[in-house]
């Protein structure tokens, strides 16, 4: 893990002190927890007995959603930034000698 | 004392004529500069308030005839007030009684000192004129006043602060004089062809003749004539020169009045003299005037976009606008003849509001008798930031523009729903859609106006000035005031146009608004 | 009793007296500020809870006001938003601002309890035109950000396009009323826009311009990131959801909206990871949430209904708090670009701790009022059976925690720099207090959902916190974020960068222009006859037009009477031509 150099300084906190790492395993545990409290919910109440859809009611499944698709947006938004993205002075070149 | 009044109220039509044709020598015997103005302002004031007893009495009993001298009609001289120039004649005199508050100030600065009591007894032969076309019912007379009204304002533009002033009131005459020579003619070959000269009489005859070739002449005749004066586009050539270098008041004058009055001899005699059936049905001449009159609402619009001095645009702006009331006659619907004619008095409102603005303008930025110069007081240029040293004239000017466009709530907007639902009456949706499209071209001459008062900055500090005096505001800002008010409480204009369509299409009555 | 005063409409105080803002200076002119939405507001409450004014003019049926339960919902919230910005704002010394902001507050209130479709367009249009100035007005903290020229650019293309939402709603109001129709403002369309008539479709393409619909969503992320930084918090709540009314109020139960609502959720979502400027992605997370709203106006529904009123109400709070803390940023720093933030927790920690309950709010952490607002619009999904619906939903959930609950605290306030804070100012008392008291509101909607659903007279019982729903949610949303520092970890997830992000306003904005320009250019090669005489035409279109049009131009010669005289021969000729043709 600390052998991984971070691409740019931007993003350093949550990699390098070691209260960050910390945390970061905080959340890990806390979303087993999660996982384990909703398996809990299956067997000791009647949560489940009225979900909408079958699915809503697979072992984790909002965390495996909510992973999923947030992996999924991240790499949409690195293709389009591909697509659509210039220059910071894109629009700013050219408008003013239009309007003349 | 009630004989007197009685003597008064009988001679309504025959006074608010005479009254400013006896007072224009009076003007130039008294010589006087501020005693002229105080003659010429008590008459324009009495004869609006006449124009508006007698509109009252027009609407309450109906068309009046009046007899000059006691002569009857196929002898004597008939002045015919009906609904249509009842309306036409309370715009004339309501704009002369308002922009004559704002001439002394404003020819103090523009016209030569020794020369206001001529002003202002060419202004009240104009008015003399104007007044005298609405009201005559008879053709010869219509085409007299018509003279008077012409040579008159010949005159008045002559006087402009720039030396161009002088080549085009010279334009101006030479094209007024063709088209006042081809109404003479047509006036002549319908003489000759029916043997009267009274509207009513004419109106009668005509039908009977069926299409005859001298008459048909006439029409040609008088109908290029009308346009010649109207400014039709392309007969329009006389019209920027001409406002642009006259002096701002009577810009403001002429730009509410001539043409409104030319559109209502244009009208009068296309729908009453010569009749639908024969003008239309037979002959199309609305097949011959929507398109210019199309083209005139687009080219307009186009040429003021592209116009950096404002007083040049505006004039161009005053092609538009004619081109939508023509539009509006050459619809034949009736909701398009009530906006078209609802539309003579709101753009006079309006665009008379906008060139006192203008007159403001001028009036503070120091002497315009530089004469051709590469900068005019009035190029956009010199209107940067005015916003914040004059902002009552900008303000107006923005509010008139407003209105120039047809947002709602003004008189513009009032005049465009008509002429829509006339265009959607006539099944031509495509007019519609180039009413809008024209309107659209307002929003952009408009906005540039508004980009420079407001969001450029003033080119240089000592270029600060204050706001213009409010003798010239005051006006300005009444007929701006009207132009809203008259938006939002439409029922005395758009009643009194309905009226007025109803007389020139009596057999659509009925349909419509 | 009737008295004048409760015919007065509801926001005309503000309206008008934001005008009076004008004259006013320094002391006086804060006072105002406050006070006029404060009493706004008690003239709100002093009415009747269910209260129609009606009023003839020129022959058409007015109703000013129409006070009734949904309106109510708007009404509150719009006041709580206007007296929090109005604080939010004290410090700045603009009467411009002001007056417009409290004028622009005042006519969405109107806009809101106008009972007939003409009413309407009055405070549609007004609160167009006052609202500019928002955009227009200098603000001198956020120079960096704020170039004046592209403010100026901005602003108008704002204007235009919302002044043309109006004229689009006149001509709609227009043809029902040519139609016969009455101008009542109540149920204009439902089920299947595509076959109603087309005035209701113009009123709906109208109320689809200023909701921000895809494809006429760009003057939002456009005009609103280039308002000043007490600008855009007022602008943030008025505009968009005055839109979210009209269409609740207009045309609940309408399919379409379901769909075009699901995209506004979507979209966006992708171009907020990638924008740099934190305001223009609070722009686009507007936007999502607008989509959310869509589809409980769309579903149609009593629950989906009140979810999508209820999800206005907070969304409001929420999201103006977010661009309070970025306006705070701005005002600090002088600029809210991602680049050239972060780590600025330590110096503005109260702007820090109110921005992140105002993601969690927005991502919908239970305890916030996102949590006890927004599900109501997915259960809403879930009970119509719409199962694609419900997960694109959720989808865009996630969505929402990425770029409104990460991005945005994560870049400005705890993201690793070198730059040093301590010397900047920090934001003045009344801006963190406005901040402050939005954050207590958005968890105090959290906590007691039952207050919120009372005062706003729901009408379903609706219980938030279920054990189900708890766990799922903080499900979905943790494991979201374990995904975020997951991807940072690996070094995946996109750096921040200076750009530009093309949106759909580059068609307007770059390729009509340019293919205009090449139009014009190749048809002036063509009317020239000729490459050297195209070299001087094509310097730009507007030449050619003007060659046409322009003074003494070719379509008349009208500068020497002989040119005059021939068109008027000319004239003769045609119409003798035309009357012996015809004879």
């Amino acid at each position: 893990m600390t052998g991984r150099e971070p691409d740019g300084d931007g993003l350093r906190l949550l990699v390098e002190p070691a209260t960050t790492t910390r945390w970061v395993r905080v959340l890990y545990a806390v979303c087993v927890l999660l996982v384990v409290a909703g398996e809990g919910l299956r067997f000791f109440s009647h949560a489940f007995d009225h979900v909408h859809y079958g699915f809503e009611a697979w072992p984790g499944f909002y965390g495996a959603f909510g992973f999923v698709v947030f992996v999924f947006i991240v790499y949409c938004g690195r293709w389009l930034r591909g697509v659509v993205s210039r220059p910071e002075s894109y629009y700013r070149v050219d408008e003013p000698e239009r309007s003349k | 004392m009630s004989h007197l009044i009685s003597i008064v109220t009988e001679n309504l039509p025959m006074l608010q004529v005479v009254l400013p044709m006896l007072a224009a020598p009076l003007c130039v015997v008294v010589h006087h500069r501020r005693a002229t103005w105080w003659v010429a302002l008590v008459v324009t004031w009495a004869s609006f308030a006449n124009s508006v007893a007698l509109a009252r009495k027009v609407y309450l009993e109906g068309p009046l005839s009046y007899f000059v001298g006691g002569w009857e009609p196929p002898w004597g001289i008939e002045l015919r007030i009906d609904e249509l120039n009842a309306f036409v004649l309370c715009l004339v005199s309501a704009i002369c009684a308002v922009v004559l508050i704002a001439a002394p100030r404003s020819f103090d600065q523009e016209v030569e000192s020794d020369r206001h009591h001529l002003a202002y007894a060419a202004f009240l032969l104009c008015m003399t004129g104007l007044m005298g076309i609405a009201s005559a019912g008879d053709a010869f007379n219509v085409f007299v006043f018509l003279e008077i009204s012409s040579l008159s304002s010949y005159g008045l533009i002559a006087l402009g602060p720039s030396r161009r002033a002088l080549s085009s009131a010279l334009r101006y005459l030479i094209v007024g004089t063709l088209g006042g020579t081809f109404i003479l003619l047509g006036v002549g070959l319908l003489y000759m062809s029916t043997g009267t000269l009274n509207l009513v009489d004419l109106q009668q005859r005509i039908p009977a003749s069926d299409g005859h070739r001298t008459i048909v002449v006439a029409m040609v005749c008088v109908v290029v004539g009308a346009c010649i004066k109207l400014a039709l586009v392309p007969l329009h050539g006389w019209l920027p020169d001409a406002y642009t270098f006259a002096p701002s008041v009577v810009t403001a004058f002429l730009a509410a009045t001539a043409t409104k009055v030319a559109f209502y001899v244009l009208a009068r005699f296309l729908f009453s003299v010569f009749g639908v059936a024969s003008s239309i049905d037979r002959f199309h001449v609305d097949w011959v005037l929507l398109p210019l009159a199309l083209v005139a609402m687009v080219y307009g619009a186009a040429a003021a976009i592209f116009e950096r001095d404002v007083k040049r645009m505006l004039a161009y702006s005053s092609l538009s606008q004619i081109g939508y009331m023509v539009v509006g006659l050459a619809l034949v619907t009736k909701s398009g003849l009530t906006g078209g004619i609802v539309h003579l008095v709101n753009h006079g409102l309006m665009k008379c509001g906008l060139f006192l603005a203008i007159a403001c303008v001028v009036l503070r930025f120091g002497s315009p008798h530089l004469g051709v110069q590469r900068l005019g007081s009035t190029h956009l240029d010199r209107l940067r930031g005015l916003g914040r040293s004059m902002p009552w004239t900008s303000a107006a000017f923005v509010l008139g523009g407003l209105s120039m466009i047809g947002v709602p709530a003004t008189v513009g907007f009032v005049s465009k729903w008509y002429l829509v639902l006339g265009a959607f009456e006539a099944g031509k949706w495509w007019v519609a859609a180039l009413i809008l499209f024209s309107s659209a071209l307002a929003i952009a001459y408009v906005w540039k106006v508004v980009e420079v008062l407001y969001f450029a900055d003033p080119p240089r500090r000592e270029d600060e000035v204050g706001e213009a005096p409010w003798w010239v505001l005051g006006p300005t800002w009444v007929l701006v005031g009207a132009s809203l008010v008259f938006g939002v409480w439409t029922a005395p204009t758009v009643r009194m146009a309905s009226a007025a369509a109803e007389v020139l299409l009596p057999a659509l009555a009925g349909a419509g608004p | 009793m009737t008295t004048w005063l409760q015919s007065l409409p509801p926001g005309v105080i503000m309206a008008v007296g934001g005008l009076l803002l004008l004259a006013l200076r320094g002391r006086a002119l804060q006072f105002g500020l406050v006070v006029l939405p404060v009493v706004s507001y008690g003239h709100l409450l002093a009415l009747p809870a269910e209260h129609v004014v009606q009023l003839t003019i020129m022959g058409l049926d007015l109703v000013p006001v129409r006070i009734d339960r949904l309106a109510m919902v708007w009404g509150h919230v719009f006041h709580w938003a206007a007296i929090l910005s109005a604080v939010y704002a004290l410090h700045v010394q603009d009467r411009v601002q002001h007056a417009a902001a409290i004028a622009y507050a005042g006519s969405a209130v109107a806009a809101v309890f106008a009972g007939d479709l003409v009413t309407l367009f009055v405070h549609w249009e007004l609160t167009a035109v006052t609202s500019v100035f928002l955009i227009w007005s200098r603000d001198d903290r956020a120079r960096k950000d704020r170039d004046p020229e592209e403010c100026y650019r901005a602003g108008l293309r704002y204007l235009i396009i919302q002044v043309a939402s109006g004229v689009v709603l006149l001509a709609g109001i227009c043809l029902r009323w040519a139609d016969g129709g009455g101008l009542e403002f109540e149920g204009l369309a439902t089920g299947d826009i595509t076959s109603a008539p087309l005035w209701a479709q113009l009123v709906f393409l109208a109320f689809g311009i200023k909701a921000a619909f895809p494809f006429l969503h760009n003057w939002l992320q456009d005009a609103y990131p280039r308002g000043t930084h007490t600008g855009t918090v007022f602008l943030s709540a008025f505009t968009t959801k005055m839109a979210i009314y009209a269409l609740a109020r207009g045309f609940a139960g309408t399919d379409l909206l379901v769909p075009l609502g699901v995209a506004m959720t979507l979209f966006p979502i992708f171009f907020a990871v990638i924008e740099n400027d934190l305001r223009k992605v609070l722009a686009y997370s507007l936007n999502n949430q607008l989509g959310f709203m869509c589809v409980g106006i769309g579903i149609g529904t009593e629950l989906a209904l009140q979810g999508a009123a209820g999800h206005a109400f907070a969304h409001i709070l929420y999201k103006a708090l977010l661009f309070q803390s970025m306006g705070a940023v701005l005002w600090s720093v002088g600029t809210c670009k991602a680049t050239e933030l972060g780590g600025l927790f330590k110096r503005l920690p109260v702007t820090a701790l109110c921005c992140m309950v105002a993601a969690a709010s927005i991502s919908a952490f239970p305890l916030t009022s996102g949590f006890v607002t927004k599900s109501m619009t997915l259960s809403a999904a879930a009970e119509g059976h719409m199962t694609l619906v419900w997960l694109l939903l959720l989808f865009a959930s996630a969505g929402v925690l990425e770029h409104s609950g990460i991005k945005i605290p994560y870049f400005a306030f705890l993201a690793p720099t070198k730059k040093d804070w301590s010397a900047i100012e920090r934001p003045p008392w009344n801006m963190r207090a406005a901040m402050v008291t939005t954050a207590v509101l958005c968890l105090g909607i959290g906590v007691f959902p039952g207050v919120l659903y009372r005062f706003l007279d729901f009408q379903i019982e609706y219980e938030p916190y279920t054990a189900l729903h708890v766990v799922g949610q903080l499900q979905l949303l943790l494991f979201a974020t374990a995904a975020f520092v997951w991807l940072v970890r690996i070094g995946a997830y996109p750096h921040e960068k200076r750009a530009t992000i093309l949106d759909f306003d580059w068609i307007y904005r770059r390729a009509l222009p340019a293919g205009w320009d090449r139009v014009v250019r190749r048809s002036s090669v063509f009317w020239t006859r000729g490459g050297r005489l195209a070299e001087n035409a094509r310097q730009d279109g507007l030449v050619w037009i003007q060659r046409w049009v322009g003074d003494g131009a070719a379509l008349t010669q009208t500068r020497t009477i002989r040119g005059i005289a021939l068109w008027v021969l000319a004239a003769l000729a045609v119409g003798l031509a035309w009357v012996f043709w015809l004879h």
